[in-house]
């Protein structure tokens, strides 16, 4: 691959330069607007597909805002400071990106400022007998191996280029102990570091996937953290999960865990560098946590993101 | 040496339609846990797709959904793309005539009416450009009763009696709210194509919705 990675590599521990906005949350447009004020948050994460609808025509997939709900959401955040995190763009598929969601984005950046840019470390297309796209269902993590590492690391440059903010690559929460590995990568903790360190790029710490994988492959989540290189850590999210068949899901389906709260504590308390905090959690249950849920929610995470950002509370 | 990213994704994508034998141990608990969900995910878009419809089948639609995703459906990471292939798989499993498969077909139709209105010009109607044929994004769906009857029934839980076709609906990407109910006159017209015969106001007014459009290469 003609891939120059001397230089990257230079620098593996360099912090990917963004800024601090603090405690962040997704722009749910049946929570009131109420919540969505500096008092209660410091920046919004939209993920632009729920504002996008998908249309089949002959050359392919258009993604085309829904005007009414986009310009919803863009009044809903005002003035708070937004970051990007989209899931369509499938970055580890081997025959291509997902291009009409990088073609979304590219529409995006001229009409909504964003401070930052994120997707998931995973692939959810392969391609078919007849050399057609084809979907899996759900979204699969990614062998650890130099290929891929140089392949995701390439395609992750090229979107920070393009969009000129930093680009996060998420750790996705999945249940495949045994994927294929090269031993110099290892594993995908070593897969990360690898594509971080080769791209320049950032990491998006999803601590309860972190979480859901020690707890699903029996891994200490302390020492999983352990693992993580913090200092290319942009983003965190937080989130709820349940059990199911004797595995512990990422369901983004309430309060957040004790244990993920310590980690929260353990990764800021290491890395005070850390641009913001995201609390997740889908539409579908956010009847069942309330709006008075949410906003609790958000403010245990300010409380914990203000202990080690002391400088940022005194400005606020 | 391990195999290439391709190989393993192509092995993968082969196995998952039941074509090869799977690049991860599919006996491992990770993998069997994976297509619970994988299948749970399939099922629920469906659902998602189309509940309204499902409510009014006999077992609630689980039979249609499990067929459905047996078969290779519910995959779509899109909804609306998903909601359009389950649509056109319902459209043909549904029994006709039926309150259902009228619904299914609103659905359709105004999904596709849709898709048109993004892409819809109203045509200078100074110029006449030949022959006249039904509007790529447009449709007549029959009720078996009126609209508003029908969504009130399906809401309580019980459906009128099925008659005779009764209320025509014209989807069409023009139209404000992209639908409306269509007179005498306009389902006629829209059966016949016989435009000469037709009042031109009319004319005028389905080409300005795009019930109706000019046809495209302008060849009789």
């Amino acid at each position: 691959m003609a891939f120059n990675l001397s230089c990257k590599l230079d620098a593996p521990g360099q912090a990917v330069s963004a800024g601090s906005l603090g405690v962040g949350f997704g722009c749910h447009l049946a929570l009131p607007d109420a919540l969505y004020t500096a008092d209660v948050l410091d920046f919004v994460e939209i993920t632009p597909e729920i504002y996008h609808r998908a249309e089949q025509f002959e050359g392919g997939v258009q993604l085309l805002p829904e005007r009414s709900t986009f310009d919803a959401a863009r009044t809903r955040c005002g003035n708070l400071p937004v970051t990007m995190h989209s899931v369509s763009l499938s970055i580890g598929t081997a025959h291509g990106m997902f291009e009409p969601c990088l073609a979304m984005m590219d529409r995006l950046r001229t009409e909504w400022s964003f401070r930052w840019y994120s997707e998931h470390l995973q692939f959810q297309t392969t391609l078919d007998e007849s050399g057609e796209s084809a979907e899996t269902g759900v979204p699969f993590p990614l062998p650890a191996t130099v290929e891929v590492s140089e392949l995701i690391a390439e395609r992750a440059a090229s979107i920070q280029r393009r969009y000129g903010v930093p680009f996060l690559l998420e750790n996705p929460a999945h249940y495949l102990p045994d994927l294929p590995a090269d031993p110099e990568i290892g594993d995908e903790f070593g897969l990360m570091e690898r594509i971080l360190a080769l791209s320049g790029c950032g990491q998006l710490l999803d601590l309860h996937n972190l979480y859901c994988n020690s707890i699903n492959f029996g891994l200490d989540p302390v020492t999983a953290l352990g693992r993580i290189n913090l200092g290319r850590v942009v983003e965190i999210h937080i989130a709820g999960g349940s059990w199911r068949d004797g595995f512990y899901m990422d369901a983004h389906d309430g309060e957040v865990p004790e244990a993920v709260w310590n980690l929260l504590e353990e990764t800021l308390c290491r890395a005070p560098g850390i641009g913001g905090v995201v609390f997740e959690i889908l539409d579908l249950h956010l009847e069942q946590l309330g709006p008075d849920g949410v906003a609790r929610e958000l403010e245990r995470a300010r409380t914990i993101w203000r202990r080690h950002h002391p400088k940022a509370e005194a400005h606020a | 040496m391990t195999e290439s990213l391709a190989a393993f994704q192509s092995r993968l994508g082969r196995a998952l339609r039941g074509q090869a034998t799977c690049p991860i141990n599919p006996d491992s608990q990770g993998y069997r846990f994976t297509m619970t969900v994988r299948r749970s995910w399939c099922e629920q878009r469906s659902i998602i797709a189309a509940r309204a419809i499902l409510k009014l089948t006999p077992d609630g639609g689980k039979s249609l959904v499990q067929e459905y995703v047996d078969h290779g459906g519910g995959l779509a990471w899109f909804q609306a793309i998903e909601s359009e292939k389950f649509l056109s798989f319902l459209s043909s499993r549904l029994p006709d005539p039926s309150h259902a498969l009228a619904i299914c077909r609103m659905s359709q139709a105004l999904a596709h009416a849709r898709r048109g209105s993004s892409i819809f010009k109203p045509p200078d109607l100074r110029v006449a450009r030949g022959p006249i044929v039904h509007g790529s994004h447009a449709a007549l769906v029959w009720l078996y009763s009126d609209p508003g009857t029908v969504m009130a029934a399906m809401n309580a839980g019980h459906l009128p009696p099925l008659g005779p076709p009764s209320h025509a609906v014209l989807f069409a990407p023009g139209i404000p709210a992209l639908f409306r109910e269509a007179t005498e006159l306009e389902v006629m017209l829209w059966n016949t194509l016989a435009i000469t015969e037709a009042p031109p106001t009319l004319v005028d007014d389905l080409l300005r919705e795009g019930v109706l459009m000019y046809r495209p290469d302008g060849s009789c």
